[in-house]
Parts: C-alpha cells; structure tokens; sequence
C-alpha cells in the first residue's frame, strides 16, 4: 500500500548547527551577529516556505531486484546490491520540501543575494534528510512488530546517485513508486524536480547486513566518510 | 583614508550599499577605472580569500563580501567594456549532465567573479558537447566541471575526451570540483587539477593565467 505522508514542520525544522555545518562553519565558531541574523532569517523562510510531504510504498525483495538492476547501468559489485537480497523487508520512500523554496533560492542568488540563498540552500537540503529520516523511523515503527528481536534489526536508507547504484534507477523507482502524486517529477537526466528531494530505499535486516568493507570500486574515488559514520553509529545502536 | 583603501575594508566587512557609495565616489573623481578594481575590489576579495583559506572566516561572510564585490563591479563594468579594460580570464564552468546539484558550482563562479575573471556559467545537467562548444565559443582560458554524484562524476572524462577528440585538450585547462572528486580522480580523467573549494579554484586559475 501506498502511503502518502504530510510532515509536522517543527519536525523538519533543520538544527541550526546543522545548517552552518553544511556550509563549512566549525561547529562553536564565533560568529559575528550579521551571519546570526541571516541564519534566522533562513530559518523563518524554511518554515513559510517548506512544503514537506512524503511517499512510501513496501516493496518485495523479488520487485526490488529489478528497480534496483534500473537501466543496467549500476557499477559491479555494489554494497546495496550485497545488501538487499538478505533483508527481511524494504519500502521505497521519495519526500519533498516543495518547489516554493527552491525558487526561493534562486530568487536569492539572481539578485546576488549570496550569503541568504546559501544559508536556505543548506537549511533546505538538512530539512529534506531530516524528513528522509522521519520517514526511515516511520518505518521502523510499522515493522517492529513484526520481529521478535527488533534490537537485532538494522534500518538503513540507501539512494540512487550513490555508492554505485546509478541513477537511472530512479526511473524504475519512480514507476513503482510514483511519486508524482506528491508533485515530485523525473527529468530526462533521472534528476528530480522540486530540487530538494530525496528518494530511495529503506532496507530492513539484521545489522550485520549493512556492515561493509569499503573497498567497492565505487569507494576508490569517494572521500565522503558517511557510510562509515553510519555503519558505526549501526553497530552503537 | 584613501578611498580604495576604504572599498577594499568594506567590501571585506559585506557592506555592498557602502561599497556601492564609495565606487561610485570614485569614478566622479576620475580614479582610473583599473585602479578601482585592483586596488580596491579585488584587493579586498584578496583578503578575504586569505581569511577564509586560514578559517578565520567562514563561507557566509565570504559571500556577504562577494555581493559586495559585484555592487562595485555592476558600477564599473560599463566602463571596462567602454575602455577595453580586459578581465584577467575567461573561466566557462557547469554541473556536469545528470547531476543538478550547482550550489557548489555557484560558490565558484561567485569567487571567480570576484578574483576579476569573466565566468561563462552554463548551469547544470550540462552535456559534453555544451562544454565543449562553449570552451570553443567563448575562447575559454579554462572549463571546470562539477559534480556531486559519484555515479556521475564519471562524466567528467566524457568532456576530457571530447575536448581531445575537438583539439582542444592540453589548450584549455580542465579544473574539477564536487564532494566526490579527489586529486586522484583529477589525474586519472586527464583533468589538469582538483580544487576542494571556491577559493582553490580561484589560486590556481589565477596562477594559470599568469603563466599564460
């Protein structure tokens, strides 16, 4: 069954740490009021102008298999495709923050509004993980019940673009999925429109499951660290 | 305080509507237009460049500064065009295709801008032959690409092998940015170098042009 999923905007308000972060800022600088008061202002825009709503639909290991394969274009081997074949459920997920604060964005940078599209930008893009992770722990919640030994049970979103799987997976994700219902759409390139989405799957299994070595071909010219943040923060939890 | 003096420490504190004021003071005294811009705008870019690099300032008062800088560029480009003034290159970047994501490719042409260059932005989704047709159009000095997929960045090294097949590899210098690219990628794709940031990419195409 499809669910479509409106969001509490005091959910998806992103952490204002989070937003200075995403832009370089070290966490505890000091910070002179001017670049205070922008971050307030991205903050009010985020909240007039976030539209967030979500999409998820439960998927088959055997459907998976052939959304994720997408286009053939995916690199081999890959860790989601070592990954989905052993989990016990998965459900594809899209959410979006809306078209309004897109275009607010560049609204900003086409009237050289730099330092305010680039705040909202990095606001927009930490409130869309954040309902990506509401949606992942919406999740979590339908399914627990359904393990005796829900501790044992990893939870972890994976998105084409991504550690090998391609992009042109959306495609089928979108098939499936159909996002469109939310008013996200598919570009001819496999981007999506509003720009701040995020799409996916949330994959379900014994934590071990998401435990990789990173020494995929599509690690050799990665130097984004999250997967390893995220598999240490599985074996915390 | 010499005026240039005061736009290059406005310019560094952000204040645009002051150094809108002060460019303008400028011109009706007749500073020459060059002295403006070096001595004033760039000089201030200069130093904020350097503030940034050693992380006593951080990206939004950078981009505070560059807003600043284009107010007093939008008072003094007529009069570079008038005087044939030329830009100190000429930079043609974009998000490589299937990728949108261009904040980052933005932040470069932001900072090129305010380093004096003349940057051809060609967006985003931007497909090898743009690249290259572009390069060849404007008589770029440089393309850089950007990209923040990892699947596809690898269409990095389709615009290098077309510059190749077009001749004008090895003529035109290829810089690369985007959270997955290292140096690594750089050198492997045939790109002549990897910057990390806006910042990177404005010293080393500055050094570029200057050997040039």
């Amino acid at each position: 069954m499809t669910e479509i999923i409106k969001f509490d905007m005091n959910d998806i308000i992103p952490g204002r740490e989070e937003v200075l972060r995403n832009q370089g800022v070290i966490p505890g600088a000091v910070l002179e009021d001017k670049i205070r008061d922008l971050l307030e202002q991205a903050i009010r825009e985020f909240q007039s102008l976030a539209e967030p709503v979500g999409v998820m639909k439960e998927v088959s290991i055997g459907d998976f298999k052939d959304i994720y394969k997408g286009e053939g274009r995916n690199d081999e081997p890959t860790p989601v495709a070592d990954i989905f074949p052993k989990a016990d459920c998965m459900a594809l997920f899209a959410v979006t923050l809306g078209q309004k604060i897109s275009d607010k964005i560049d609204q900003h940078f086409k009237a050289n509004n730099f330092a305010e599209g680039c705040m909202l930008d990095a606001g927009a893009s930490a409130g869309a993980d954040q309902a990506a992770e509401i949606m992942q722990r919406m999740y979590e919640q339908e399914i627990a019940e359904r393990f005796d030994d829900f501790d044992a049970i990893g939870v972890v979103r994976y998105s084409p673009g991504y550690c090998g799987w391609h992009i042109s997976a959306q495609k089928k994700l979108f098939g499936f999925l159909g996002p469109e219902k939310i008013g996200i759409t598919l570009r001819e390139t496999y981007l999506m429109d509003p720009l701040k989405s995020v799409s996916g799957v949330i994959i379900a299994g014994p934590k071990e499951i998401h435990q990789f070595e990173n020494n995929y071909p599509c690690c050799e010219n990665c130097d984004d660290q999250t997967c390893l943040e995220r598999m240490q923060a599985l074996k915390n939890a | 305080m010499d005026i240039l003096k005061q736009i290059s420490e406005s310019l560094q504190k952000g204040d645009h509507e002051k150094v809108a004021m002060l460019t303008s003071q400028a011109i009706e005294e007749k500073i020459p237009v060059k002295k403006i811009l070096d001595e004033g705008l760039i000089a201030g870019m200069n130093v904020v460049g350097e503030e940034f690099k050693h992380h006593r300032i951080f990206l939004p008062s950078v981009l505070l500064a560059a807003r600043a800088m284009y107010a007093g560029m939008d008072l003094i480009k007529p009069l570079m065009i008038r005087d044939n003034i030329p830009t100190i290159g000429k930079v043609v970047i974009g998000t490589i295709k299937g990728d949108l994501h261009d904040i980052g490719k933005n932040l470069v042409g932001i900072m090129l801008k305010g380093a004096g260059f003349e940057v051809i932005d060609l967006g985003n989704d931007v497909t090898p032959d743009r690249f290259v047709q572009a390069a060849k159009d404007e008589k770029a000095d440089a393309v850089g690409m950007s990209a923040l997929l990892t699947t596809t960045m690898t269409g990095m090294k389709d615009v290098i092998e077309l510059m190749k097949s077009e001749g004008i590899y090895g003529k035109i210098k290829v810089i690369i940015g985007g959270a997955p690219v290292n140096r690594e990628f750089a050198e492997q794709i045939g790109a002549d170098s990897y910057a990390y940031d806006g910042m990177k990419a404005v010293e080393i195409l500055k050094e570029y042009v200057k050997d040039k």
